[in-house]
């Protein structure tokens, strides 16, 4: 079966004015971006970002934030675009087999690595090999349905599966399935892992860090494989100099770019957007990310959650919109599915399934049985024992306001319902020690992916191999069944009919999550640079390949 | 004392809750093949004396582990970050020290309302978290006038925001005990006996009574120094500088054991040394000390 799609159609599913705005930068860059960079254009470019990979190796990219960095210095295969759909790029072509467990990759002859390396069937074969040994790969989940990798010829390899995955091709377009040369497998375990060293096909390469400081890449001349689709351009990347400084403070960030020390900075917080907002000193861009929102997961495994109409009554208690738009200044929209609405396959129409419904959310639980009232006014069962849910979340991953989100649902909550429903953030220990003994109500996480397959597989399958945290303990067979059926089709309705069946199951007739917000990344600049891209299967920032600024 | 803080620290860390596994899988702890790679990677299936021995074991022999997230030996991440904290504590000290010793002469007895001024700017500065100094003199100093640059790079000048915000609580808290040595020493007979013969105010209060009221603010500002190492993390992160503090609190937050005993040890060798300069400097500063054995004698 070829796969020769016709170019993307322009998408409009969100409401998001800001959105919006992306596409219109997007496609203001494509469009005068054709050719190289005119004289009058800067030829370094600083940013101010947040965070500070932990590793510069592609196979170690569990940090988001590492992404919009990691993707100057390592290209993919293929390039999954907003649709869902897969298309070439550092494979000039790819075939897949009518039993869909073969896939055929043919690579653009004259790509080269940073030190010089060509990249041809060899080095892609022995990337995939080795990326397979969990002693330098974070997760080997992606490979579970592989049998084996084959060289065809000098530029054509083949994946050979043991059952179909799409999980494969989104390997094929990630950051993680990037190729990187062959020479770097020689480094030392540690080194390879650090990643400083190692050599992508991206069209920068490292020229110092400073941990701690900053991170300064250089341009490569040579450079002639970019994802047309997207950049709308070939060549080398315009900014020569690229440096990433990492400001870990906000206020510094925004300082920083007030003063013209830094070019452009990301995670602008939500208090800090209206000194931004002022539009022919500043640019200001929100990016929402695909892949699953922040979700609470009840635990269904143990009560009280164990009964459908608990979890439907905290569902239907809370107008999470106006608390949303509340915490995070009118700067982040409130989740409607347990997937993002910039998400392929995303349905709009469960969206109206959250309206909040407090009089229909007291009858769920005075019909579980919790008709009673305790001294201090909490509900309880006949049996006098409270409906206590003593939520918790690890601190590490509390960030962006979620300690005021979860303490304002809480506070809801109790209102709405007479609950003793609470909520407090604890170190990771104690999160891990609670887990591991199942002493936990409910948890708290996102997860942003490029195919959705990954992300909700992880997420709810009841094999305990791909569902690692599956920590709503969701086991389901219509689950893992609608599961299957989005991940081993590669064709979009298929897939479309699976994930639309899915969303509603999970929210609507088993109540089993409670979507809260959709990631975003904001990004602030000033006005006369251009040339941001977006990565539209992700939904986050793509590398600075397109930037440009005068001089 | 050194293998005494990391003995400590290895049993604090062992204590705390959690294991260690989970924290290194992060998400994905629960990848069977990835948890048993990682035990047998870092000899997490041993007990916790085992552990202990076969850590001080290599410690002897110069090898100080390689970190669990950052998969860089731990010399290395040390020496990377070292020099930064050293640059930043020397200036930190020196601007502690000279703004003391001016504060502290200038408003002595008998200026009565610099007294007061300098009193209450130096409970000000004491008393406000480090981190909204940094703010403040990045604002001033770096966003509005443009002096300084905000981060790191830039050489001497990148290390003067971040000097003052550590070196000016410091030096405040340092100029108020130094102050009330001045006093006190000014009150002793040998001051009256110096001014008497012709000396100006300001030439006792340098040459003599400043020896006197050294001691006491010595002692707090060799502490003040050695904590000076793990204290700057603030300061680091307002200031996006490289340095050993930031190391320090994402170790413990990750539980990278081999980093946080490498910087405990770290730490306790410092103030060995500091305490140890100290006492040589108290020699120096002090001749009674150094005549000590014959006092002794004549006590006896």
């Amino acid at each position: 079966m070829s796969r020769r799609h016709p170019p993307r159609l322009a998408r409009l599913t969100s409401t998001l004015t800001a959105t919006a705005l992306v596409l219109t930068l997007a496609a203001c860059s494509s469009g005068d971006s054709g050719s190289g960079p005119d004289s009058g254009a800067a030829t370094s470019f600083t940013w101010g970002v947040e965070t500070e990979p932990a590793s510069f190796n592609p196979f170690l990219n569990s940090q988001d934030a590492a992404v919009p960095i990691l993707r100057n210095l390592y290209d993919s295969y293929l390039y999954l675009d907003g649709d869902g759909v897969y298309h070439p790029w550092l494979a000039q072509s790819y075939e897949i087999s009518e039993d869909r467990r073969t896939i055929s990759l043919t690579i653009r002859p004259g790509v080269t690595f940073a030190d010089g390396e060509p990249l041809d069937a060899d080095a892609a074969v022995l990337n995939l090999e080795r990326t397979q040994d969990p002693a330098i790969v974070e997760s080997t989940n992606w490979a579970v349905n592989l049998e084996r990798v084959e060289k065809v010829d000098e530029y054509t390899f083949a994946i050979v599966l043991s059952e179909p995955d799409v999980r494969v091709l989104e390997r094929l377009a990630s950051i993680a399935g990037s190729p990187i040369s062959p020479q770097d497998f020689d480094l030392g375990v540690d080194e390879l892992k650090f990643g400083v060293a190692v050599h992508g096909t991206g069209p920068y390469a490292v020229a110092r860090y400073d941990k701690g400081q900053q991170l300064v890449l250089q341009a490569r001349s040579e450079y002639n494989w970019a994802p047309e689709r997207l950049t709308g351009r070939n060549g080398p990347a315009h900014i020569a100099d690229l440096t990433y400084r990492f400001l870990a403070e906000a206020s510094t960030r925004t300082g920083a770019l007030a003063a013209g020390q830094v070019d452009a900075i990301d995670s602008v917080p939500s208090q800090d957007v209206g000194l931004f907002q002022d539009a022919s000193r500043y640019s200001y861009v929100i990016e929402q990310n695909a892949g699953t929102p922040y979700t609470l997961y009840f635990n269904v495994s143990r009560a009280p959650f164990d009964d459908v109409r608990v979890r439907r009554a905290i569902q239907k208690a809370v107008d999470l919109e106006q608390i949303v738009r509340t915490v995070y200044n009118g700067q982040a929209e409130a989740a409607k599915s347990p997937i993002s609405p910039v998400t392929p396959f995303y349905d709009q129409t469960i969206e109206s399934y959250l309206t909040p419904d407090v009089e229909l959310a007291n009858r769920l639980l005075d019909e579980a049985g919790w008709t009673g009232r305790d001294a201090e006014g909490y509900r309880v069962d006949d049996a006098g024992q409270r409906l206590a849910l003593p939520l918790f979340s690890n601190s590490r991953f509390v960030r962006d306001s979620r300690d005021i989100l979860n303490q304002a649902i809480a506070a809801a909550v109790k209102e709405a319902l007479a609950l003793d429903y609470t909520w407090q953030s604890v170190d990771s220990g104690t999160w891990s020690e609670r887990r591991e003994s199942n002493d936990y109500v409910a948890w708290d996480n996102s997860l942003n992916s490029g195919d959705i397959a990954s992300a909700l597989a992880t997420q709810y399958s009841s094999d305990p191999a791909v569902g690692f945290i599956n920590l709503g303990q969701i086991k389901d067979p219509k689950v893992d069944q609608l599961l299957a059926q989005g991940q081993q089709n590669y064709d979009l309705a298929t897939r479309r009919e699976a994930y639309t069946e899915f969303q509603r199951y999970v929210l609507e007739e088993q109540a089993y999550v409670l979507p809260l917000y959709v990631l975003r990344n904001s990004y602030a600049s000033t006005p006369e640079v251009t040339g941001f891209l977006f990565d539209p299967a992700r939904g986050n920032n793509w590398g600075s390949y397109n930037i440009t600024k005068p001089a | 004392m050194v293998w005494a803080a990391a003995t400590l620290t290895f049993i604090a860390v062992q204590l705390s809750p959690g294991e260690t596994i989970n924290t290194l899988l992060g998400p994905n702890s629960n990848d069977p093949v990835l948890r048993a790679q990682v035990i047998q990677d870092w000899g997490l299936d041993h007990p916790a004396v085992v552990q202990y021995l076969l850590y001080f074991g290599r410690l002897l022999r110069g090898d100080m582990g390689v970190s669990y997230i950052e998969h860089r030996p731990v010399s290395e991440l040390l020496a990377d970050q070292f020099p930064a904290t050293i640059e930043l504590t020397l200036w930190a000290a020196g601007l502690a020290v000279v703004l003391a010793v001016a504060l502290a002469i200038l408003t002595s007895r008998p200026a009565r309302l610099g007294r007061a001024v300098s009193q209450f700017l130096e409970l000000a500065v004491v008393s406000a978290p480090p981190f909204w100094i940094g703010m403040l003199l990045l604002a001033v100093f770096s966003f509005r006038l443009g002096l300084f640059p905000v981060a790191g790079t830039g050489g001497v000048r990148a290390v003067v925001l971040p000097a003052l915000a550590v070196g000016l609580p410091i030096g405040c808290f340092l100029a108020q005990i130094l102050r009330e040595g001045l006093d006190r020493a000014l009150e002793q007979p040998f001051a009256l006996t110096a001014q008497a013969r012709g000396m100006g105010l300001g030439a006792v209060k340098l040459v003599h009574a400043l020896r006197h009221a050294a001691l006491p603010a010595l002692t707090v500002g060799g502490l003040a120094v050695g904590n000076l190492l793990g204290g700057a993390v603030i300061c680091e992160q307002v200031f996006g500088r490289a340095g050993l503090g930031q190391l320090a609190v994402n170790a413990i937050n990750s539980k990278d054991i081999p980093i946080i005993l490498a910087i405990a040890l770290l730490a306790a060798i410092v103030f060995v040394v500091i305490t140890t300069l100290l006492d040589l400097v108290y020699l120096l500063v002090d001749p009674r000390l150094r005549g000590q054995s014959q006092w002794q004698e004549a006590n006896a």
